[in-house]
């Protein structure tokens, strides 16, 4: 396992398993147009040397001399910028979290964090021509509960093997903790099993009205059932099929 | 002419007072072990170069004629076109 110290406040005592940039070849487009950029200028002189020499012993000599170290001073600090954006754009995995940053320029930095036990969902992306060429691509994380949000780090290399690690930490972390047959709620917190095994979900606001928790049991039926089919809507928030079917506003 | 060569002087100073600023934010965010110090000093080399190459260009040049010469203008231009 790379060891590598990346000093984020509050995780610098968590061990780093994966430490990644982006692809190289995801800069292909920048270093293209870069090169572009420095061409230009070129070869607009080049064709003024030919087709108007005579602004070479003019004044004009002077602008066009200061447009040019002005153009070129400007490209490389870009050229510089894009290089920072790439360098310094990293994704790492430590033992507990997922850390995204993006650097946004030089003087901007967004970090972004998720749990390894709140992802739900991990999926690989590798679409392209470069991509499959060179085995880049985006891995797109999902985080569980009412606040979902997706992750995308984008232009990783080896993605399916990173998404597979991925998921491959979050179950043993679920394994480790003892959570395995746990309900992630909405805004439920997370317990471990019972002394007799059986799994438990608790629900933050039934403890917050009634002080209970509840025992998960599918099997079980509801203890507020909702009303049948053909059950008149006779309370705010139940509607009987028959009254759907009518159509029109419904009142909740 | 003066006046550009002014407007020259006074962006490079705004470029350079940015650019080491900037050279200290990178500074700050290094990594150990990573390879900054070497992109940096390559860096500041290539401006360091240009920066030197154009002000040698532009010392070599006349700056005390007019900046608007329009008459002179359109005979480079009939001349050259």
């Amino acid at each position: 396992m790379p060891k590598y110290l990346f000093k984020i406040p509050g995780h610098e005592d968590q061990e780093i398993v994966w430490f990644t940039r982006k692809h190289i070849m995801s800069l292909l487009g920048s270093i293209l147009l870069i090169i572009f950029l420095f061409l230009i200028p070129v070869a607009f002189g080049i064709v003024l040397w030919y087709k108007a020499n005579s602004i070479f012993e003019s004044n004009l000599l002077n602008v066009v001399v200061i447009l040019a170290a002005v153009y070129y001073l400007v490209i490389i600090s870009f050229t510089f910028t894009i290089w920072i954006n790439y360098y310094y754009d990293v994704f790492i995995i430590t033992d507990q979290e997922i850390i995204d940053i993006k650097q946004e320029g030089i003087f901007g930095r967004k970090i972004n964090e998720v749990s390894i036990l709140r992802i739900q969902d991990v999926s690989a992306q590798v679409k392209g021509v470069l991509p499959t060429l060179f085995n880049y691509g985006n891995v797109v994380a999902e985080s569980a509960g009412e606040n979902s949000q997706t992750y995308i780090i984008e232009d990783v290399p080896n993605p399916m093997k990173m998404a597979n690690k991925i998921m491959t930490m979050h179950n043993e972390q679920v394994a480790r903790e003892d959570r395995a047959f746990e309900i992630i709620t909405a805004e439920g917190d997370l317990r471990k099993n019972s002394a007799n095994g059986q799994p438990q979900s608790t629900a933050s606001f039934g403890e917050m009205n009634n002080g209970s928790t509840q025992t998960y049991c599918p099997p079980c039926p509801p203890s507020n059932p909702v009303s049948g089919p053909e059950s008149p809507s006779n309370s705010e928030g139940n509607v009987s099929k028959k009254d759907l079917d009518k159509g029109g506003e419904v009142k909740f | 002419m003066i006046i550009l060569l002014i407007a020259f002087l006074l962006f490079l100073f705004v470029y350079i007072i940015f650019n080491v600023y900037a050279i200290i934010r990178v500074w700050a965010m290094r990594l150990p072990g990573d390879r900054t110090h070497i992109v940096l000093i390559f860096y500041m080399v290539v401006l360091t170069f240009v920066i030197s190459l154009s002000l040698f260009i532009i010392s070599t040049l006349n700056w005390k004629s007019n900046f608007f010469n329009v008459g002179d203008l359109l005979s480079y231009a009939k001349i050259s076109f």
